[in-house]
């Protein structure tokens, strides 16, 4: 019953995610680039047969730009996401291999990084400027949530290390490449997954955050995040559409991206074969 | 008079998708009033379920497919769960296998009384409950009880925990108390200590027992009728001495073999005055920890309590002899062995490997020197096949191209009699002899001529242990390997070892050789130790109670 539930999730998470992922790939295709154009005489429409999910204040149309947006907030996000869990498990990994001043010391930085805001953060590399907004948002992100990894990976490292089959390879000669190659990354790679996912989930709120605040991706270029933000302004004029469909895409992706990390936490667990048979 | 327990066509199932595992199958047993009924089997055998199942807690995905279970005249099969919680413990209780891990680490000894008593709606003020307790914890021989009462189950023993968990167990007078492997993670000394107790309190209080365990010659010491269960089913039930004199199924002859122990094959040693060099020698090897005292402790009390693990340690011996340490838990024995196969610094002292001061940071220097754990299941990465596990040494010391490495990891699963096709399995889905094997060909893939086996069979039923011995017997005669054992039973490192070591509390009280010590022990802990072996061997003739 169990199983069957579990497989259910995993085709229903599956199949939202790929046809966002799809619909965002394909979809501006069948449109010409003057659709993201302002044409005053499209103004607020609501859904209709000639713009299925309507158009916004400035009369762009609302489907072309909710998948375009798609394309730059899944590029933000997994490039983010990608960033974050390089970064948090280098940082956790080394630290938690060098007991002693080194490790001390790592954990203590990482403590005080941990405890700066992530707008004020946010606010200072904004302001650093330099590169595309595209580039600058994914690495304000990324920069605001490794920390996290760091910590669990870290965690799951000293825990792993006092583990006996990990002492006992020690005997068998194992040195500290090889623990970590062996034992160490393998056996902490279900946590990283989980939270690498949970990270890009993560980035994509940031994202929306960082819009809403006036730090993000201006509106020329779509996110999911900045049509959030400019919809919000619209609601007054009770224009839903222009909150309710970026929206959507936006939970429904955070949703399926955080079940997808749970399928894989379970794909890469040899025990759960175990299912097969009980161990009374 | 009608029997207290009575089991009939009992069965239960496990049912996962696409299979279902008939794990106890049409089992019927009953039990008199003040009668002790042993039930033995190897693990996976059913017998846990079983007394699960007279509880009412049969964990899921299994499922009570047929049969009856009568209490007192009263059915239990088709009680509610409420009437179940409502009888466990003031009609029958049940003292869990691995006590340590059955009580909860963050309360006190005296909050599972109370929880016990408050549970089953009993009227009193703590300061009554805590004289009960009190008096319960005096009942199993518990010394110091007012301190007991307030440690928490970490700060206690093994044995401890053991006897509070059978307090705990009597502390509403059950007629029925059920002890699920009551002497797993003992040392020898600990079980006949909790047998005495559990003979003693029978007798006292007149409950009937119901004794599971894979030992023979432990439920030997109890009961009076035994049921040998294997595979789901009872294949004999018979009065205990009639069951001796002469099993009748396989399974049970199996079983009063291995409790007989292995065949002595190594009681002289073979160079009594060889002047060769010594092989291994530890000089005053000693090993300091600093406990922590809690929370303020930590910040007021920088130094903290000292333990002295080992103390002075010194010993000596040959290449191809094969050496026992034994010793209650707590002794010494584990923290001896890690400081000699480098896991672990000692604080002073040094150990030389022929000659050669051993350096924990020379890995090359400890290729010669292997270990395996007590618990195979731990030290396997749970992530890495079989295949891969063996291979690993070989890997980190870049031994032969890759095809080599895999013959040489076909020849050790030959050799440590798994048949090839584990090369693809996970350790959890083997056994535990079958884990311990596969630590044993891992031991043995750098051609090791030092092995350290920490309690290499405790963790496993009595026939794999007496085959996992044999198999340490058979790679010692045939490539002259030098052994380690370190037991808290002589059963285990009497058939190996021609040296003998008696640790206690850190210290090495006796040591010679293995027939001088048995023959005329001078200390009082190796009077206990041989004492407690020939109490748990069964001997054919012998008749009990």
């Amino acid at each position: 019953m169990n199983r069957m539930r579990e497989n259910f999730m995993t085709f229903f998470s599956l199949g939202i995610l790929v046809s966002i992922v799809l619909a965002s790939m394909v979809v501006p295709l069948f449109f010409s680039a003057e659709a993201n154009n302002p044409n005053v005489t499209l103004i607020g429409q609501p859904p209709s047969s000639s713009h299925l999910l309507g158009t916004d204040l400035m009369g762009r149309d609302v489907l072309y730009r909710v998948c375009l947006a798609g394309r730059t907030t899944m590029l933000i996000a997994f490039t983010a996401g990608v960033l974050m869990a390089l970064m948090g498990v280098m940082y956790g990994a080394i630290s938690a291999m060098m007991p002693g001043f080194v490790d001390t010391a790592l954990m203590g930085f990482l403590n005080v990084i941990i405890s700066l805001p992530v707008i004020f953060v946010a606010v200072i590399l904004r302001s650093i400027g330099g590169s595309s907004s595209v580039i600058q948002v994914t690495v304000i992100v990324a920069v605001t949530s490794w920390m996290f990894m760091a910590k669990m990976v870290w965690d799951e490292f000293v825990r792993l290390r006092g583990m006996e089959f990990v002492r006992q390879s020690m005997t068998l000669g194992a040195g500290r490449l090889g623990r970590f190659k062996w034992h160490l990354m393998p056996n902490a790679l279900p946590t990283v997954v989980v939270i690498g996912t949970l990270g890009i989930s993560q980035a994509v709120m940031l994202e929306s955050t960082l819009s809403f605040l006036g730090l993000g991706v201006p509106s020329l270029i779509p996110t999911w995040g900045n049509m959030l933000a400019d919809g919000y302004n619209a609601l007054m004029m009770k224009c839903w559409w222009l909150v309710v469909f970026p929206g959507g895409f936006l939970v429904f992706f955070a949703l399926t991206v955080n079940l997808l990390g749970d399928i894989l936490r379970d794909i890469l667990d040899p025990c759960r074969e175990a299912d097969n048979g009980p161990t009374p | 008079m009608a029997p207290l327990l009575e089991v009939e066509n009992f069965s239960v199932d496990y049912i996962i998708p696409n299979q279902r595992v008939n794990a106890v199958r049409n089992v019927s047993f009953a039990l008199n009033q003040g009668e002790v009924l042993g039930i033995v089997g190897e693990s996976g055998s059913g017998k846990t379920t079983v007394a699960h199942a007279m509880l009412g807690l049969v964990p899921p995905p299994g499922r009570v497919v047929s049969g009856s279970i009568r209490f007192d005249g009263k059915e239990l099969t088709s009680l509610s769960a409420k009437t179940w919680q409502s009888m466990r413990g003031r009609d029958m209780a049940m003292v869990f296998q691995g006590s340590e891990q059955a009580l909860t680490p963050t309360a006190r000894i005296g909050q599972f009384f109370l929880q016990t008593f408050r549970c089953h709606g009993l009227d009193g003020s703590r300061a009554t409950f805590r004289k009960r307790a009190l008096e319960l914890l005096e009942l199993v021989r518990i010394s110091r009880s007012e301190k007991v009462l307030d440690s928490y189950p970490f700060e206690l023993s093994g044995g401890m925990c053991q006897r509070v968990m059978i307090a705990l167990g009597l502390a509403l007078e059950p007629k029925l108390l059920i002890a699920d492997e009551p002497s797993s993670g003992l040392d020898v000394v600990a079980q006949i200590e909790i047998v005495d107790l559990i003979n003693d309190l029978r007798k006292e209080k007149e409950i009937s027992l119901m004794v599971i365990s894979h030992d023979l010659g432990f439920v030997a010491r109890l009961a009076t009728r035994i049921a040998v269960m294997y595979k789901g089913e009872i294949v004999e039930d018979r009065g205990l001495n009639e069951l001796l004199c002469s099993p009748r199924h396989e399974y049970s002859r199996k079983l009063f073999s291995a409790s007989q122990g292995l065949v002595y094959h190594k009681l002289k040693s073979d160079f009594p005055d060889d002047p060769s060099p010594s092989y291994l020698e530890l000089n005053n090897v000693s090993k300091k920890y600093r406990a922590t005292g809690g929370f303020f402790g930590n910040f007021f009390d920088s130094q903290g309590a000292i333990i002295e693990a080992v103390i002075d340690a010194s010993l000596s011996f040959k290449e191809g002899e094969g050496l026992g340490i034994v010793g209650p838990s707590g002794a010494g024995k584990t923290t001896l062995a890690r400081m000699i196969s480098g896991t672990l610094l000692p604080t002073s002292g040094d150990i030389r490997l022929m000659g050669q001061k051993l350096d924990p940071g020379d890995l090359k220097k400890y290729r010669n020197l292997q270990m395996i754990s007590q618990y195979p299941a731990e030290v396997l990465d749970p992530r890495l096949r079989v295949g891969k596990i063996i291979g690993e040494p070989l890997e980190h010391f870049n031994v032969g191209s890759s095809r080599e490495r895999n013959e040489r990891v076909e020849t050790l699963l030959a050799q440590v009699g798994l048949p090839v096709e584990y090369k693809g399995r996970y350790p959890h889905q083997l056994s535990g002899g079958e884990q311990q094997r596969v630590c044993i060909a891992r031991a043995l893939a750098l051609r090791p001529k030092l092995l350290v086996c920490d309690e290499p069979v405790s963790s496993l039923d009595l026939i794999f242990q007496i085959q996992i011995l044999e198999l340490l017997a058979g790679l010692q005669e045939e490539y002259g390997l030098t052994l380690i054992m370190i037991s808290h039973d002589l059963r285990v490192v009497r058939s190996l070892c021609e040296r003998l070591l008696v640790m206690d509390n850190g210290r090495i009280v006796e040591q010679g050789l293995t027939c001088d010590i048995f023959e005329n022990p001078c200390t009082s802990q190796a009077h206990a130790l041989i004492n407690a072996m020939s109490q748990l061997q069964l001997n054919a003739r012998e008749e009990f109670h």
